[in-house]
């Protein structure tokens, strides 16, 4: 029947995407930012996952156009960046998953990087929340 | 929240006349009026909005997916329809790809959460490649209310 096979897949989807990175990202979790944003003197060259908690304070919360602006920015760094709302976990590059976690006024979000640049993306990226992506 | 519940069925059209984003919005503008959803004289009005945002930033998110949206006194709560292109529009996307669906989105300036979730729940049905997919070969305006429904079913509320 047609409606079967219309049955959403997005969960199992969802998962496997992000299977594998959960697993190797398993052991920071809990831990705080400064825990997990690695020493400032480490050799640079260095792929590193940093991760900061960000809160959304701007009017009218993560709708199309500072969601826009805050992929834009994440595309501009080379290393793999997820934003996390609660026990979902999207590509911060992709509009459309970025879009998807809702995110309204007061709502906390987890910056989490892992690449060469990741310490500049994730400082990029908070200020660009913390300047409430300069709206009004 | 459930798009079903925001959807203009009536206004939801299933071969767009016009290939540009000018006149997609004023074709999707017109459906509304005919739906009875919004009068004549507040089309020129939501043009305009709609219009002023794109020039914020287009629209067109990417993966052929469109979602216009503006906010209006003149709304009341908050109101969406679709239209599907078989040719394709330029909505001078993201990716610089057509746009094949369109997310109208109407709200009043008080309807900030709704309008979120509204987006939340749009960007959830077009990240599922099933849903994407069934939305892009959708062959009537029926068919597309009928994925919307089971987007909804399958999402929650």
């Amino acid at each position: 029947m047609a409606t079967d096979l219309r049955k959403p897949r997005h969960r199992e989807i969802g998962f496997a995407r992000f299977a594998g990175r959960r697993k190797r990202l398993l052991p920071f979790r809990g831990r705080s930012a400064e825990v997990v944003g690695l020493k400032k003197d480490r050799p640079s060259g260095e792929n590193v996952l940093v991760e900061k908690v960000a809160v959304v304070n701007n009017k009218y919360g993560l709708h199309a156009r500072p969601a826009m602006q805050f992929v834009e920015l994440a595309g501009k760094f080379s290393s793999a960046i997820n934003l996390v709302r609660g026990d979902r976990v999207v590509d911060a590059k992709s509009i459309m998953e970025v879009l998807t976690l809702g995110a309204e006024p007061g709502s906390q979000l987890v910056i989490r990087a892992d690449g060469l640049d990741a310490d500049q993306a994730v400082d990029a990226l908070l200020q660009l929340v913390a300047a409430n992506f300069d709206e009004e | 929240m459930r798009l079903s519940d925001i959807l203009v069925p009536e206004a939801v059209i299933f071969d767009l006349e016009a290939g540009e984003k000018d006149p997609v919005l004023r074709e999707m503008l017109a459906a509304m009026v005919s739906a009875g959803r919004i009068s004549q004289c507040r089309s020129a009005d939501l043009f305009e909005a709609l219009m002023r945002r794109e020039k914020l930033g287009t629209t067109g998110v990417g993966k052929g997916i469109a979602v216009p949206h503006a906010k209006h006194d003149c709304i009341d709560g908050i109101t969406a329809s679709i239209a599907h292109s078989c040719a394709g529009v330029d909505f001078a996307s993201l990716d610089n790809e057509p746009v094949y669906t369109v997310f109208l989105l109407l709200a009043s300036p008080r309807a900030t959460g709704e309008h979120l979730a509204a987006l939340e729940r749009i960007s959830s049905i077009v990240r599922d490649d099933d849903y994407w997919r069934f939305l892009r070969d959708a062959r009537s305006a029926r068919e597309i209310v009928e994925i919307i429904g089971e987007a909804d079913a399958g999402f929650g509320d």
